[in-house]
């Protein structure tokens, strides 16, 4: 038993060995920063490095930007993140069934995630101009020009961009459980008379719980990072309604 | 034998892992090995340093009369040497202010140098988070110059709110002049004052000599961007009436098809133009501008609610970092730009900040008393310098640009640039 334990503690030597330049790198590069910034939260500056408590994070709340791009920020996130589960999730659906071209609209959905931000956002730019297609398709209802990009009106392009850019994933998530959904349970749902909605809730749903946490996580994290969207569609300084914490991030 | 094959290529990979970031900084510090931006004199590069304490000076561009004062220092101050720090080098085609972030990570990382010439940009950056020093207690305390032997306009300038954190050696004004029989000899007015005399000369047919819409707009905001802003709070009021009103003066009255250059005084003595921008320097500038003009001629400076229109530039100065280790080192330096005998050369060129080389300008000039006295009244009547901030220009010239083609409103545009600027200002604050 002595001799066992003995060996199970040199074999575990080059384990650790091997996870030594693993550990340091992370320690390094994110580990030891982030350490260190939470440090300066709580001082004058680097230079002098006096201690002042609270009073950087009572700074900053009361900083009119921060509460700018916290509230934009959230009311993205409450937008689209909902719209990116549901949408997606319907398209997965829909591609699900038997209908015709169901792989070209596959692919045809799944093409935003291989095209860069920065190649497309001009064509966004074109799109949304004042004087552009989306413009003149609403004044033919009777709205006047409407300078999409830098209006009230510029986070909508802004949470559409997003969701082009991440439904194709989102979309080849869900296509992937609910092929994994047990087909017998659904059979069984056939034989039974179920509706359509009675399939949809009390089977695939309950199945299809941990992949619907799994994109709304995900998608959480993508809107709080929404920088290059935001900058390269509405430059550096935005007017109210686009700017994030992302940019302000960036700025400060 | 596994076991020392392991602990060897963990070692490797650790030790490469860290002259991968050597590597690095050497390269990103690039002082030895050179970069893009002005060519530095090399005679910089104090000799004879044993013995003296290092002051580092950064810096983006000197002219050659400023490389002279600091070589002239190092060869001739018993106790300090300077080491020049060049931040142009890292500008590239790409980004332009590389080497402002490089500063600017200097001074997070703790390398903060002791002292900064700061050119044109807004101070505020710096004296917001109370990195510059107020040089107010040395000239209190110094025996050889105080506040008072400054020119008062050029003090006001260089001052902030809370102190005075520059020094420069000389500056020019910037305003805007005309005939004084067309303009009125008023010395200062404000932007409805300005129309209504554009407005009764309509049929002049260039009413700012040689400036375009967009460089009518960026004049008329740049030198009077403090009516419009309040950086301590973090605001603006880019959507007042004052504002829009400047936007549909300047559309109205700025040529957008001038393609000639005009001779300026020949255009306002043929009544041909109403209004040109002046840069301002020594007295015999000012007296042949007015013999040009035979006598006419007023500077009544950029419309303005409060105070003259006229502002100081200063193409040069210098501040010294709160967190430096020799203040007084600096201060030698700083003060030696306060000398008499140099401040009575760049006289020729420039407005000398120190009042007595500015009366030794005035009293070997040949103009004539009146010429004179206007001029001195100009000078003093200063209070402020241009605020040049290239992000708050270039959001206002981006969004006016819509106006001046026809696009938008000038309340459009108004309430889009204040959108804007507020999140700047409420950023920097």
């Amino acid at each position: 038993m002595y001799t066992k334990r003995k060996q199970h503690k040199q074999n575990k030597k080059p384990e650790v060995l091997f996870l030594l330049p693993s550990v340091m790198g992370v320690a390094t590069f994110y580990i030891i920063p982030f350490m260190v910034v939470v440090a300066y939260s709580f001082v004058n500056n680097p230079m002098d490095m006096d201690f002042v408590g609270l009073e950087n994070y009572q700074a900053i709340l009361s900083t009119k930007a921060f509460q700018l791009a916290v509230k934009n920020t959230v009311m993205f996130s409450l937008t689209g993140v909902p719209l990116a589960v549901v949408v997606s999730l319907g398209l997965a659906l829909l591609l699900e069934s038997n209908i015709p071209g169901k792989s070209n609209i596959r692919t045809l959905l799944l093409s935003p995630m291989m095209v860069p931000v920065a190649s497309v956002v001009l064509i966004w730019q074109v799109l949304f101009a004042s004087t552009g297609p989306v413009s003149g398709f609403f004044a033919t209802f009777g709205a006047g020009n409407i300078d999409w990009l830098q209006s009230e009106y510029a986070q909508i392009v802004v949470v559409l961009l997003f969701l082009w850019k991440n439904l194709g994933y989102h979309m080849i998530l869900f296509m992937a459980a609910l092929s994994n959904i047990p087909k017998d349970l659904l059979e069984v749902a056939e034989i039974e008379h179920a509706s359509a909605w009675f399939k949809f809730t009390q089977v695939k749903l309950r199945f299809l719980s941990p992949t619907i946490l799994f994109v709304t996580i995900l998608s959480l994290i993508n809107s709080f990072k929404v920088f290059r969207e935001v900058h390269l569609l509405s430059g550096d300084y935005p007017s109210e309604s686009p700017y994030v914490t992302a940019l302000y991030e960036q700025h400060i | 034998m596994k076991k020392i094959i392991c602990a060897i290529l963990s070692v490797l990979l650790t030790l490469s892992l860290a002259a991968c970031g050597n590597q690095k900084a050497k390269e990103a510090s690039g002082l030895e090995e050179g970069g893009d931006g002005y060519t530095m004199n090399p005679d910089l590069i104090a000799k004879n340093t044993e013995g003296k304490t290092k002051l580092t000076l950064a810096c983006f561009v000197l002219m050659p009369d400023i490389e002279e004062r600091i070589i002239n220092f190092n060869n001739t101050n018993q106790d300090y040497y300077i080491e020049v720090l060049d931040y142009s080098q890292y500008d590239t085609e790409d980004d332009f202010s590389a080497g402002e972030t490089k500063l600017n990570t200097d001074i997070l990382g703790g390398n903060t140098p002791d002292m900064i010439e700061l050119g044109k940009r807004p101070i505020e950056k710096y004296t917001n988070k109370g990195l510059l020093q107020d040089l107010n207690g040395f000239l209190e305390t110094d025996p050889e110059c105080s506040k008072d032997d400054l020119l008062p306009g050029a003090y006001q300038a260089l001052s902030s709110e809370n102190g005075l954190y520059r020094i420069a050696p000389s500056f020019t004004v910037v305003g805007l002049y005309g005939r004084e029989s067309v303009i009125g000899a008023e010395q200062n007015w404000n932007i409805a004052e300005m129309q209504n005399t554009l407005t009764t000369k309509q049929e002049v047919a260039n009413p700012f000599i040689n400036m375009p819409p967009v460089q009518v707009l960026q004049s008329l905001t740049m030198y009077t961007l403090d009516s419009f802003i309040d950086r301590k709070e973090g605001s603006g009021n880019f959507n007042s009436s004052e504002f829009i009103q400047l936007l549909e003066t300047v559309k109205k009255f700025g040529q957008a098809n001038q393609e000639d250059y005009l001779e300026t005084n020949e255009t306002l003595m043929n009544n041909k133009g109403l209004l040109a921008t002046i840069y301002l320097s020594t007295i015999d500038q000012y007296a042949k501008i007015d013999d040009e003009l035979s006598g006419d001629f007023n500077v009544i400076g950029f419309p303005t609610d409060n105070g003259s229109g006229n502002v100081a530039d200063f193409q040069f100065s210098f501040g010294m970092f709160a967190d430096s280790e020799h203040k007084e080192g600096c201060w030698q330096f700083l003060k030696s730009f306060l000398e008499q005998d140099y401040q009575q050369s760049i006289a020729k060129f420039e407005i000398p900040v120190l009042q007595s080389a500015f009366i030794q300008m005035l009293s070997s000039s040949n103009a004539t008393q009146e010429q004179k006295d206007q001029y001195e009244k100009v000078i003093n009547a200063i209070t402020k310098t241009a605020d040049f901030d290239g992000t708050l220009l270039g959001i206002i010239e981006e969004e006016a640009q819509q106006f001046l083609d026809g696009a938008r409103s000038s309340e459009e545009t108004a309430k889009a640039i204040q959108s804007r600027v507020a999140i700047y200002l409420s950023e920097n604050s």
